[in-house]
């Protein structure tokens, strides 16, 4: 329970009226002083009341889309309350979410109306961890002029329902090849199952590999000539932490060993491993291709720590994204909304900003970097903190590409993980560092 | 048809009070509740426009109650409880049956206050009575509090 502005002025009041009734030993100012805090004292116990009858008259129902699901997978949950709110207090119904889920988009609070029926909570959540979690509960908080104070309601009518979380490897497999490999038109020690080309047979060339239909066609040995199997190499990208923003030390090391653990899988069994170190909309360093595992080891064990940032981004938008938003606002105008010449002079002025804005430097390199290699699945670490404009170009030109991502941030619940920072970001998969 | 709000209605019986009061007990300082009072009214006037009215109005209100309880305790009593009603009624709280059984409690506890009030010479001895009934009535209401949040965080009853 916290006292609000006026109960504060008051009970100071009544304090400095008692204890100038001390001073002067005088029996009229002390009942001054004593009746405000009689009244404040009736004021908490009539709140009291109202909150024990308003939680104790709660009903909360839950659907989850499904009850079991992927690690990393979004679904949409729903919660309905109906609460009778106290005459003149606000009630505002927030949802208690474990760490293991992150909130994608949706309302998880809302100031519940004096109107009676059943009022909606919507949100998309994506698990972060495997493992059974369930739904905890809500929080409900009470307003009125005095006092507030938030409830728990972690009974079993309000909590649930259990949501089953299935772990996934920790390499996604890719589509054109098993354990991310891909055929290639040239020798290889590895051979695919594609033919490459057909030749006249040679001596020592390995008769199972004879086209006998063919052969038999001209009267000569053919041979097949296989496609070549080739790792494609992950590439992975750590979003450096700035050093001019506060942040956990135990974050920054969970990273570094989750970089690690990746970084040296793949190198033992897709052999090499490009890793792109950036700091906000600052290339580093870039390792394309990286066979050698100490000389990876120690670049990573050189860059893993906050950088000093020369170029900042602070909430730019992309063309991409105000090209959306114009489309947005066209169907808007379409409503016959009575904010129509507004929605026309911001559509104006969005046009005005995409015609003149330019792809940025960091835009460039991304496009570089990635299109010159040969990469479908990227691991981007982040901390999360600042400004994370960057992890939507890094997420954008990926996907332009045809690479999929997968995001890896610190456990959700942390100050570097608001939920608002999930939502939006595109990524195929979204974990916690292990 | 027009009705009175409860806090012109309270501040109407107040005035009327103290006016009688100075009529009734003529003293060479009868004539300060009365000005005291029509000090809360132009509080109540000016502050009409103000969310936090009542805060203005409770705080206005102290210098009558003690001027009154300088000349009789049961006259402090008496302004206490319509200030206490004006109160109430700019906040809303005079609507509902429960409103007016805690506005009732508030006037049964500040009864009891006048009486100890009147019945001691000295102010120590009855602070440190209030606060040990204050410290008890709060021990009450944060253990019965306490109870509730447990049960709603699923304890066993």
């Amino acid at each position: 329970m916290t006292l609000r502005q006026c109960a504060r002025g008051i009970g100071l009041l009544a304090i400095l009226l008692i204890a100038v009734a001390g001073i002067l030993d005088d029996p009229a100012v002390f009942f001054a002083g004593v009746s405000l805090v009689a009244g404040l004292l009736v004021c908490y116990a009539r709140f009291l009341h109202h909150v024990h009858a308003a939680s104790g008259s709660v009903v909360v129902q839950r659907s989850a889309g499904r009850s079991y699901v992927l690690k990393g997978a979004t679904i949409r949950v729903v919660t309905s309350i109906t609460l009778p709110v106290p005459p003149r207090m606000q009630v505002t119904a927030r949802e208690v979410l474990p760490p293991a889920l992150a909130v994608q988009d949706g309302t998880t609070s809302l100031e519940i109306p004096a109107s009676p029926g059943p009022h909606s909570l919507s949100y998309r959540i994506t698990p972060v961890v495997h493992g059974e979690v369930l739904f905890p509960g809500i929080c409900l908080e009470f307003r009125d002029p005095f006092f507030e104070t938030a409830i728990d309601l972690r009974c079993e009518p309000c909590s649930g329902p259990l949501l089953t979380v299935q772990p996934v490897g920790s390499m996604v497999s890719s589509s054109s090849g098993a354990g991310g490999t891909m055929e290639i038109e040239k020798i290889s020690p590895l051979r695919g199952a594609g033919i490459r080309s057909l030749r006249e047979y040679y001596t020592g060339d390995n008769i199972r590999n004879i086209d006998w239909k063919l052969s038999a066609k001209f009267g000569k040995l053919y041979i097949r000539e296989y496609t070549g199997i080739v790792n494609i190499p992950l590439l992975i990208v750590i979003d450096l932490p700035w050093s001019g923003l506060p942040g956990s030390a135990g974050d920054l090391d969970r990273m570094v060993s989750s970089v690690v653990g990746v970084a040296e899988r793949s190198v033992m069994t897709r052999r090499s491993v490009s890793l792109l170190f950036v700091s906000g909309p600052n290339v580093l360093e870039f390792l394309a291709g990286e066979r050698d595992l100490q000389h990876c080891m120690s670049r990573i064990r050189e860059w893993m720590h906050p950088v000093e940032r020369t170029v900042h981004q602070y909430r730019t938008r992309d063309r991409s994204d105000l090209r959306l938003q114009v489309s947005a606002l066209d169907a808007r105008m379409q409503e016959n909304s009575p904010f129509t010449a507004f929605y026309a002079g911001l559509k104006r002025r969005y046009l005005t900003v995409v015609a003149s804005q330019k792809p940025t430097v960091f835009a460039g390199q991304l496009n570089r970097i990635f299109s010159g290699l040969v990469v479908e699945e990227l691991f981007l670490f982040t901390l999360g903190t600042g400004d994370t404009t960057h992890i939507r170009q890094i997420i954008r030109q990926a996907a332009m590409l045809k690479i999929r991502v997968h995001l890896r941030t610190p456990a959700v619940g942390t100050d570097a993980c608001e939920p608002s920072f999930w939502g939006r970001q595109g990524a195929e998969t979204l974990e916690a560092f292990v | 048809m027009t009705t009175i709000p409860p806090r012109s209605l309270f501040l109407a019986i107040l005035f009327l009070g103290v006016t009688g009061m100075s009529v009734l007990v003529p003293s060479p300082l009868s004539y300060l509740p009365f000005l005291l009072t029509l000090l809360l009214g132009g509080v109540l006037f000016l502050s009409r426009d103000r969310p936090d009215r009542f805060f203005y109005v409770a705080c206005a209100a102290q210098p009558l109650i003690i001027a009154c309880g300088l000349a009789n305790i049961w006259a402090g009593l008496f302004a206490v409880w319509m200030t206490g009603g004006m109160v109430a009624g700019m906040l809303d709280r005079l609507s509902s049956r429960q409103d007016l059984l805690f506005l009732l409690l508030f006037f049964g506890i500040t009864l009891v206050l006048a009486g100890l009030v009147q019945l001691a010479n000295h102010v120590l001895p009855l602070l440190v009575v209030l606060g040990a009934g204050l410290a008890l009535a709060l021990v009450v209401l944060i253990l019965r509090d306490y109870q509730f949040r447990q049960h709603c965080a699923g304890a066993p009853p």
